[in-house]
């Protein structure tokens, strides 16, 4: 039987039990890694990151109240070093202009991430156009089927405030799709 | 169970979602093997932290203008022929190009801000890490705060040695034959900035700082990890010179340009990818698994104007040992 997630909590942060915080980590770390993944869009970038959040939810697990829902603070430490870790990388992309052809030490290289298929086609192409707060509110929302309410409480804003902004991307989302389904059909109507 | 009704779009874009295979995953075996890790170095809190750069000494790899699809992948693999290290070109359709908008050349506005974060790491003293954020919004429009980490310099091979040794740096392996004329110039022992996951504390004191100052940029000093992750040395001959790293990291990519010529070859007993673009040659390889918390990865470059060959360039990876 699956043991409570409160009680593995307790465990892990009064009795020290590494056994019931692995067992934290086991039951969660399918969906962080998929939520990962679709933020990352690269498999070992998702897999890394699912080890650092869960390695900062190991220092922080004190802090967790149970008055909040363990899964919206898990999501929120997620959602927090994702962002972190995009924009970091993001940076790192623009750096190398300005620091090449100095001496290298324990270079890291932001470019060590190949683009895995996480999403079909035309869909792919129109994600790809948004914005990391957009694609994770969208991630959140149809994917991970928050609601708002959770959303608000992961990303630090208010119920209402997720809401407009969720309402204003999928307005900008339906409009893309719609060009795009309008630009396909113009490309097999022109043909020879 | 569902917790609320779909739209037509948000059905439309779930479709298209590809399916994700969680099977493999074993990230609680990995976690539970860093944590025992740390606690054994007594260094439990010292957890690897998100990249930082080392602003007085480094290269991050640049990959070139892009401007033509090329593919080629190029592997290093154990003997259970397991995948231990990869040389990728990149594409113009990579997720480095699409998502984070590579480009040859940052634009006005990031090469402003790069100028910006350069001018206020210059003031970082070496042996200390900052956290510098500079509130302008033309410059930072995303309220980036940057890590930076200063290293100690030491230009004597004893003095740098003495380093390894205090700070009781992981056993690595380094040159022992130079090609003729060449001598130690400079090392570097390398450590990152130790945020101890307070990234979000940090910043919010930084914005907060510069909200209530009305600074142009502000600075705060992080401490860096006790414990170093790498080394780096330059080496010369008059002008000439060539550089060589050894790091602790998981990284198991690395990225070429399209024109590279990328080539396996051996350094020593292990296998190593040799790479020559217009910016020089390289030969970079690793030593453990992945899963091994002291894997190392070495690397040997040269820019391009060096007066070393090829040959001379891999006789001196074939000689780095212990």
């Amino acid at each position: 039987m699956q043991e409570n997630i409160e009680d593995l909590i307790r465990r892990a942060v009064q009795e020290k039990d590494q056994e019931a915080f692995r067992w934290l980590v086991q039951i969660h770390q399918g969906k962080i890694y998929t939520y990962c993944y679709r933020l990352f869009w690269n498999r070992q970038e998702a897999e890394d990151a699912v080890q650092e959040i869960f390695m900062k939810v190991y220092q922080r697990l004190g802090e967790y109240k149970p008055t909040a829902s363990f899964s919206a603070w898990l999501y929120k430490i997620a959602y927090h070093h994702c962002l972190n870790e995009l924009r970091r990388k993001q940076l790192m992309q623009k750096v190398k202009d300005i620091f090449f052809s100095r001496t290298e030490v324990a270079a890291v290289s932001a470019e060590e991430i190949v683009q895995d298929k996480v999403f079909s086609e035309p869909i792919a192409k129109i994600l790809e156009k948004l914005t990391l707060e957009e694609r994770n509110l969208l991630v959140m929302r149809i994917f991970d089927e928050k609601t708002f309410e959770e959303m608000g409480e992961i990303i630090g804003k208010r119920q209402e405030t997720v809401k407009k902004r969720y309402e204003r991307l999928r307005k900008k989302v339906r409009n893309m799709i719609t060009e795009s389904e309008e630009n396909l059909y113009a490309e097999t109507y022109s043909l020879p | 169970m569902r917790k609320h009704t779909l739209s037509h779009e948000e059905q439309v874009i779930q479709q298209h979602a590809l399916p994700i295979e969680t099977d493999h995953l074993d990230i609680a075996s990995k976690v539970m093997h860093r944590l025992n890790e740390n606690k054994r170095s007594k260094f439990f809190f010292a957890i690897r932290k998100p990249v930082s750069v080392v602003l007085s000494a480094v290269t991050i790899l640049f990959v070139g203008s892009i401007v033509a699809y090329a593919a080629g992948i190029w592997s290093i693999k154990n003997e259970k022929g397991d995948t231990l290290y990869t040389a990728e070109s990149l594409q113009p359709n990579s997720y480095a190009v699409t998502r984070f908008g590579v480009t040859a050349q940052p634009s006005k506005q990031e090469q402003a801000y790069l100028d910006a974060v350069n001018e206020v790491a210059r003031h970082v003293p070496p042996g200390q890490g900052a956290a510098i954020y500079i509130p302008d919004e033309s410059l930072n429009p995303q309220g980036t705060v940057f890590y930076v980490s200063q290293q100690i310099p030491f230009s004597a091979w004893d003095a740098f040695q003495q380093e390894v040794t205090h700070r009781n740096a992981p056993a690595f392996e380094y040159p022992a034959e130079l090609p003729a004329g060449y001598s130690f110039k400079e090392g570097f022992v390398s450590s990152e900035v130790a945020t101890y996951g307070n990234e979000e504390a940090i910043e919010a004191e930084l914005k907060a700082g510069t909200k209530k100052s009305g600074e142009k940029a502000i600075v705060k000093e992080v401490p860096l990890e006790k414990n170093p992750k790498g080394v780096s040395i330059t080496y010369a001959n008059g002008e000439d010179t060539f550089h060589y790293s050894a790091a602790l990291t998981g990284r198991k990519r690395t990225f070429v340009s399209q024109q590279a010529e990328v080539e396996l070859v051996q350094a020593g007993s292990v296998d190593a990818l040799f790479i020559r673009d217009y910016h020089g040659m390289r030969v970079e390889w690793v030593k453990g698994e992945e899963s091994d918390p002291m894997r190392t990865l070495y690397k040997l470059s040269v820019p391009s104007n060096s007066k070393l060959t090829k040959e001379e360039l891999l006789a001196i990876a074939k000689g780095v040992k212990k």
